[in-house]
C-alpha cells in the first residue's frame, strides 16, 4: 500500500513544484514506483518543470470526469525508472464536485505506486482543500520569509480536520552564512515556531533555474541542491517507519 | 523584549510568536475592535482627552498574546 504526500505551503513561489519535481525524479533513482499528480487546475506547472509539456494527451480533469483510463493518463518519465506524471487541467473548474472521484483515483495510485506526490495550488481556497482531502502525509514548504512562516502556520491550522496524521516541514531558499549572522530565520527557530520536525533545508542554487530552463530535474546535474533533494528523498523514506514520536505530529 | 544590535532573526521570531499565537486564539477581531472603542470612549470621559492622542493596546497576562 503507497503512500500519498502533500506538498502545500500557503503562499505561493516557494518551491513546493520544483521540490516535488525533485523528490519524486529522487524517490524513482531509490527505486520507489512514484506519481505526481498536479493538482493546479488552470495553471499546471510540473509538466513543465520536468520537461514533459510535449507528452500530454489526458489530464487529471479527464480522468475525474472518466474520458479516459488511467494508463492513458499517466505520463512515463523515460529518463527515471519508475517516475510518472499526472498533470493538471488547463480549464480552471471548481473542483469541489469531483473530491469523491480524486478519492477514488487516488485510492487505486495507491494500490499501485509507492508515492503518489500532490503538487497543492498556492492559497486556502478550494483548490487547497481538494489536494489535501485524500493525503494520509503532508509535508508544508516554506522559506525563511517571515511572510511565508506567517501562512504555513495558517496552513498546519487548516490540516488539522483532515485525515493527514503526519505533517513536516522543508526548509527552501535557505543560507547557513545568513543564519549564523543571525539575519535569517534558523531551522531550529522554525522547529521551535512550529512544534513539528523540519525534514531538511535546501540552499538556493542557480542551476535549479538552469535545470528548469532545460526542462530537467536538478537531481540529474552536479550541485549543492542535487545533494540535498537526495538527502530529502531518503529522509522521507526512513522517516516512514520512524517510531521515535518525535517524528510524528499528532493533531489531537 | 530586547536584541543584540544585529539579532534579526530573534525579532522575526518573535512577531510571528505573536501572529501564530492569535491566530489560534477563539475571538473575533471585530468584538476586539468594539472592546477597544468602549475603552477609548471612557478613557476620554475620565481624562478629558480625544481618543487620537493615545493608544489602547490589549495583552492577555496568562501568556503574553497581544491581540
Amino acid at each position: 500500500m503507497g503512500e500519498i504526500i502533500v506538498f502545500t505551503s500557503g503562499k505561493g513561489g516557494v518551491g513546493k513544484t520544483t521540490t516535488i519535481a525533485n523528490i519524486g525524479a529522487g524517490l524513482s533513482q531509490l527505486d520507489k514506483k512514484v506519481v505526481m499528480l498536479d493538482t493546479d487546475m488552470g495553471l499546471r506547472n510540473l509538466d513543465v518543470v520536468m520537461g514533459l509539456e510535449d507528452r500530454i494527451n489526458y489530464n487529471l480533469l479527464d480522468l475525474l470526469e472518466n474520458r479516459c483510463r488511467l494508463n492513458q493518463a499517466l505520463i512515463k518519465d523515460k529518463r527515471f525508472p519508475n517516475l510518472f506524471l499526472i498533470p493538471a487541467s488547463l480549464k480552471n473548474v471548481p473542483l469541489g464536485q469531483y473530491e469523491r472521484a480524486f478519492a477514488i483515483l487516488t485510492e487505486q495510485l495507491k494500490s499501485e505506486f509507492d508515492y503518489c506526490l500532490i503538487d497543492c495550488p498556492a492559497g486556502i481556497d478550494q483548490g487547497f482543500h481538494f489536494a489535501t482531502s485524500v493525503a494520509d502525509r503532508a509535508i508544508i514548504l516554506i522559506t525563511p520569509h517571515i511572510s511565508a512562516v506567517k501562512d504555513a502556520s495558517r496552513v498546519l491550522h487548516l490540516l488539522n480536520g483532515t485525515k493527514i496524521n503526519k505533517v513536516e516541514l522543508i526548509i527552501n531558499e535557505y543560507d547557513e552564512k545568513l543564519v549564523r549572522k543571525k539575519y535569517m530565520l534558523s531551522k531550529n527557530d522554525i522547529e521551535e515556531l512550529f512544534d513539528i520536525p523540519v525534514l531538511g533545508t535546501i540552499p538556493h542554487d542557480y542551476k535549479v533555474i538552469i535545470s528548469q530552463n532545460k526542462g530537467i530535474p536538478v537531481v540529474t546535474m552536479h550541485s549543492k541542491a542535487t545533494r540535498r533533494f537526495m538527502y530529502l528523498s531518503k529522509q522521507m523514506i526512513t522517516d516512514c517507519s520512524c517510531a521515535e514520536g518525535a517524528y510524528a505530529y499528532d493533531f489531537s | 523584549m530586547i536584541f543584540h544590535k544585529s539579532d534579526y532573526s530573534s525579532i522575526a521570531k518573535e512577531r510571528l510568536k505573536i501572529m501564530m499565537e492569535s491566530d489560534t486564539l477563539e475571538y473575533s477581531s471585530k468584538d476586539i475592535a468594539q472592546l477597544k472603542k468602549e475603552i477609548s470612549a471612557l478613557v476620554s470621559r475620565y481624562f478629558d482627552t480625544p481618543a487620537d492622542l493615545f493608544e489602547i493596546r490589549i495583552t492577555l497576562k496568562q501568556n503574553q498574546k497581544r491581540v
